[in-house]
């Protein structure tokens, strides 16, 4: 052995900590050794000198006395807390068990299991609400999203599900998407005369850029990109496509009839003032949400010639739903040339007209 | 007379007797009896324990007064969590534990209460003034104090390994138990508290050995 094998080894050797064979190795070279021999001299008068240590501790029986009554005075805690009352000494007993298993060197044992049991626990229990039909999606909760009841009724109408989404009943039924109002207003109740009396309180709200709620529409396919961050997205949502009923398409055609005239009468008024079109640009946001989901529904079905109709309408209602609040003449011009470019307004009259006939549920408009 | 003197020495004798019969118990037996509420049993503990035990405190916190009390302190803490002590066998190692996590409390508290911590009040100390070596010199009141003075200068740890290990004559595996510390910080911190100790301690010793 040499000494760079030796000198790191020297202290354990000295506390008798290294097995027999090294030892004697060890032992071996410090007897060879001047160097290590050295070093464990000194080791040993470091502890001969240790050894002689005095401290001043008076050996008498008065610490045991009050250990003594230490105790006493415990037991006689315990004893008056479990005299007659059984739940309590169940309850000693209890912690007792529980302070043993934690405070022994195998603690972390216990504690695992409860953390593997509260972790499976959660699992099942959000297992559960995954598959049950009325908890697969709730709509949101407009108190508990943190919205003001006044913040909540200026929310645009917003879809149940994301496009053609919808959750399958016990019986695996697909029930018809419905549109849900976040707001205290349904949808039908809103019409173009009762809201445009309506357009100064509306227009205060009118903060946020539409085309940031579209992207989240369109990016996320999120039931709630309208209410933003504050609604809870990650409630879990069985995921199908269904299908939109033809009546909402004719209700929603109808009311995109309506918000094209009203576009084209406020330009129609030939002033070369900015217009004020708070009001259409307001109900283009809605509109345009609700669009996209039916042209989406109506493109995974294949309904052509609806999706053609809705993919027409579409940039349109963008438009609108992004013009200046105070417009000039001209961009409302340019506008309503697209419109009646395209022949939306015809085309959606005589969807309307023809929504519940037999030929546009075929997918056809232009016959008869 | 004579017959009361022969009964008095009958009745010591007897007690020593008994007393050193208990002493022989094992610390299982003697921990099994007082789970059933032997409390003579827990006093034959005491008895063995409670002198390594004060030591071991007092080297941690440096006062006597105060290393009395939390050692009381441990040994009530002993014999209330008796049932949890799983291996009889290493009584001893449960205690030091015990009586360790009570002078780092003490310690953690005087620290937050701002107070510096220093090794004992000196006038109470009665030390051996005149212990003597092997070789014949005086280990002097000086040096003691030195030791006691170098301790309070190691670090908390370095200090606990060192006592454990110097004085307690722990092995490394049960200091490890004690502490929780691994092996190989139980070595590092003990090879790095020698040194320190030995640089401390060296003006002393050197005096101290060429008297």
């Amino acid at each position: 052995m040499r000494c760079k094998e030796c000198l790191p080894l020297l202290e354990e050797y000295f506390d008798g900590e290294l097995e027999t064979a090294i030892s004697g190795r060890i032992a071996a070279h410090v007897s060879t050794c001047a160097e290590c021999a050295s070093v464990y001299t000194e080791l040993q008068r470091d502890q001969e000198i240790y050894s002689h240590y005095r401290r001043e501790m008076a050996a008498t029986s008065a610490p045991w006395e009050v250990v003594r009554a230490g105790i006493e005075e415990q037991r006689a805690i315990i004893s008056s807390l479990t005299l007659s009352a059984p739940p309590a000494r169940l309850l000693i007993a209890t912690l007792g068990i529980i302070r043993s298993l934690f405070s022994s060197r195998y603690a972390l044992v216990p504690a695992f299991v409860i953390a593997v049991a509260i972790i499976v626990g959660l699992l099942m229990h959000f297992n559960k609400n995954a598959n049950h039909p009325q908890l697969a999606w709730q709509p949101p909760n407009v108190e508990s999203a943190g919205l003001a009841p006044k913040q909540a009724d200026n929310i645009s109408p917003i879809p149940a599900r994301s496009p053609g989404l919808v959750a399958h009943g016990a019986s695996g039924k697909r029930d018809e998407t419905q549109v849900v109002y976040a707001g205290n207003r349904s949808p039908n109740s809103r019409t173009v005369s009762s809201v445009k009396s309506k357009r100064a309180n509306d227009t205060e709200n009118r903060t946020r850029p539409h085309s940031l709620e579209l992207r989240r529409e369109v990016g996320e396919s999120s039931e709630s990109a309208s209410l933003g961050a504050k609604t809870d997205v990650r409630q879990p949502v069985r995921i199908i496509f269904a299908a939109h009923s033809n009546d909402d398409v004719s209700k929603h055609a109808k009311e995109a009839q309506a918000l094209l005239r009203s576009f084209r009468n406020e330009s129609a008024t030939g002033k070369d003032e900015a217009l004020d079109l708070g009001y259409e640009r307001q109900l283009a946001r809605n509109v345009l949400d609700r669009n996209i989901l039916l042209r989406r529904d109506a493109e995974n079905r294949r309904n052509l010639p609806v999706a053609d109709l809705l993919g027409g309408l579409e940039p349109v209602l963008l438009d609108i739903a992004n013009i200046e609040e105070r417009a000039s003449p001209d961009e409302v011009r340019a506008i309503v040339g697209r419109i009646e470019r395209k022949g939306l307004v015809a085309k959606l009259q005589i969807h309307t007209a023809r929504g519940a006939g037999p030929n546009f549920r075929n997918g056809s408009l232009d016959q008869n | 007379m004579i017959k009361a003197l022969s009964i008095e020495v009958f009745r010591l004798s007897s007690r020593s007797t008994t007393s050193a019969g208990a002493l022989m118990n094992g610390s299982e037996e003697l921990v099994e009896r007082v789970r059933h509420g032997d409390d003579e049993a827990f006093r034959l503990i005491f008895e063995r324990y409670h002198r390594p035990i004060i030591s071991f405190v007092y080297d941690l916190v440096g006062e006597r007064g105060l290393a009395e009390e939390l050692a009381q302190e441990a040994f009530m803490r002993a014999y209330k969590n008796v049932n949890a002590l799983r291996d009889q066998t290493k009584l001893a190692v449960w205690l030091f534990g015990i009586a360790k996590n009570v002078a780092r409390e003490s310690l953690r508290k005087r620290l937050q209460q701002g107070r510096k911590v220093e090794l004992d009040d000196r006038t109470v100390t009665r030390l051996h003034d005149v212990s003597l070596l092997p070789d014949g010199q005086l280990f002097s009141k000086e040096l003691n104090r030195a030791i006691h003075d170098a301790l309070a200068t190691l670090d908390q740890d370095k200090r606990l390994v060192f006592t454990l290990k110097v004085f307690q004559q722990k092995s490394y595996q049960e200091i490890a138990e004690i502490t929780e510390f691994s092996i190989a910080k139980i070595k590092t911190d003990l090879h790095r508290a020698r040194i320190e100790m030995r640089r401390l301690l060296r003006p002393c010793t050197e005096a101290s050995y060429e008297m």
